[in-house]
């Protein structure tokens, strides 16, 4: 108990909770929804889902403050890219808050004359955007691992034994079988960065949707949104798994 | 910036923004009644408010288990009369939070044939007996304080000088008082919580119908209880202990 709550205590650990329940409803929702009998059960959990994501947009007022704080440390980073990527990343998603709360504003009737379509558009370019940047500087941690393996990988291969062996046997190096060896030892060894990539590629799925660039359906959003939000609760109890900034 | 990050991170604190949010409409609603102001703004007060409601019930979604872990703390407690009020406290604030939790299904429409009078009643009762509680607490801190202050008072006085007959009574209280005053200026954290409890208090008195009151003075009441709470987050050292 003292775990859940000191847990829950942060807004954070209360927030993906609340994300997971969302998702989870999305995702039983469109299971059940061609069921006849279950008309009530979906109209509630479509109940739960909207309470869950207007009361989650009401938590997150003045995040965007977070996410400025955020950007400002990245900018700190030593390495280029990834100061570059997750400077972005963070600035976006404050541009995301700041579309967030003016659509909270309209939902809650102090500016009903917002264009609803349009700051949710704006909305989620600006979240798709920040997903992206995050993705880039995943992908940049994975790029220069596969090249310190390649290396690696090199300086083993360079005996003459090894060469004339090879020679011999005919055995030529299959080269995705090899780049995807690698990669899976390089996400194997590094959890945090696994974990972040997977949260990233997950988090993608609603934006593609929304900005028409890849359709699915709330089931596949719905199951991707409740694994990055496991993916987000394990990084918040067990803080060594979150990839640092 | 560094410090709103770091203040709003904690639910608690959040939860109370929310609070002082919700009062504050409360208020200006009143305010704006009775300046005769336009039922828009009114409606659109009231719509906000049940929206800041509705968050902060969210954001309380699990706090009985919370309220059960300082009642479990309380029970170590060496004084008897803090163990006693501190958990019982503790309980009825863990009942208050069910109810509440209750209710957010029924207003949320996960539970929409729940009887929304009737959990909202049984939670005020819950709230109110825990502020009596906490009242409790405060006025027995506040008579080992003064007990203290009063002691320390006779030692320094002298013996010999005896007490005047007349107006004593008078003196006596006005005494008192000063006692009173000084012991809450030199205690700010008793002061605080029981200005806290104090002005909490006519929130459920005025749900459960106990005592009439307007508007505008809950509004301003829960302003008020809120900017404390927060100013004793702010200020961990202004928060009564135990």
């Amino acid at each position: 108990m003292e775990g859940f709550v000191s847990f829950t205590n942060r807004c954070q650990g209360r927030d993906q909770l609340f994300r997971a329940t969302q998702y989870t409803c999305m995702l039983l929702s469109y299971l059940i929804k061609n069921k006849a009998d279950k008309k009530k059960l979906v109209m509630k959990l479509k109940q739960l889902e909207s309470s869950m994501s207007s009361g989650r947009k009401m938590l997150r007022l003045g995040n965007m403050v977070h996410a400025l704080v955020a950007a400002r440390r990245a900018a700190e980073v030593p390495e280029v890219v990834p100061c570059l990527c997750l400077t972005a990343s963070h600035v976006s998603r404050a541009l995301y808050l700041v579309c967030d709360a003016v659509l909270w504003l309209r939902s809650v009737g102090l500016q009903p004359h917002v264009d609803k379509p349009k700051w949710h558009t704006w909305a989620t370019k600006c979240y798709y955007c920040s997903l992206l940047m995050n993705l880039a500087r995943d992908w940049y941690e994975i790029s220069w691992r596969l090249e310190e393996a390649a290396l690696e990988e090199k300086t083993k291969e360079n005996s003459v034994w090894q060469k004339h062996s090879e020679e011999l046997n005919g055995v030529k190096s299959d080269g995705l079988h090899n780049f995807l060896c690698q990669l899976f030892q390089i996400l194997k060894r590094n959890p945090p960065l696994l974990l972040d990539l997977v949260k990233n590629l997950c988090d993608l799925s609603g934006p593609l949707d929304t900005l028409g660039i890849y359709k699915t359906n709330p089931g596949v959003i719905g199951f991707c949104g409740i694994l990055s939000s496991l993916v987000g609760i394990l990084t918040l109890a067990s803080p060594h798994l979150k990839l640092k900034q | 910036m560094e410090a709103w990050v770091r203040f709003s991170a904690q639910s608690q604190a959040r939860e109370r923004l929310l609070r002082a949010a919700q009062y504050a409409c409360v208020l200006a609603g009143a305010a704006l009644s009775r300046a005769g102001g336009g039922s828009g703004s009114l409606s659109r007060l009231q719509h906000l408010e049940a929206h800041l409601s509705l968050g902060r019930k969210l954001l309380r979604l699990g706090g009985s288990a919370e309220a059960l872990g300082g009642a479990q703390r309380s029970l170590h407690l060496p004084d008897p009369v803090l163990r006693f009020c501190l958990t019982l406290s503790h309980l009825n604030r863990a009942l208050f939070l069910a109810c509440d939790n209750v209710l957010w299904a029924g207003k949320s429409g996960v539970l929409p044939g729940l009887a929304l009078e009737k959990w909202s009643q049984r939670a005020f009762r819950y709230y109110l007996f825990a502020l009596l509680v906490n009242l409790s607490r405060d006025a027995y801190e506040l008579r080992l304080l003064l007990e203290r202050a009063g002691a320390a008072g006779k030692r320094g006085r002298s013996p010999e000088k005896p007490p005047r007959a007349e107006g004593s009574a008078r003196l006596r209280l006005q005494l008192q008082l000063q006692l009173l005053l000084q012991v809450l200026r030199d205690n700010p954290p008793l002061l605080l919580d029981l200005l806290r409890n104090a002005c909490d208090l006519l929130i459920p008195l005025e749900r459960l119908g106990l005592c009439r009151s307007s508007p505008a003075v809950v509004g301003f009441c829960g302003l008020a209880s809120s900017l404390l709470s927060i100013l004793t987050i702010l200020h961990p050292w202004l928060k009564l202990k135990p």
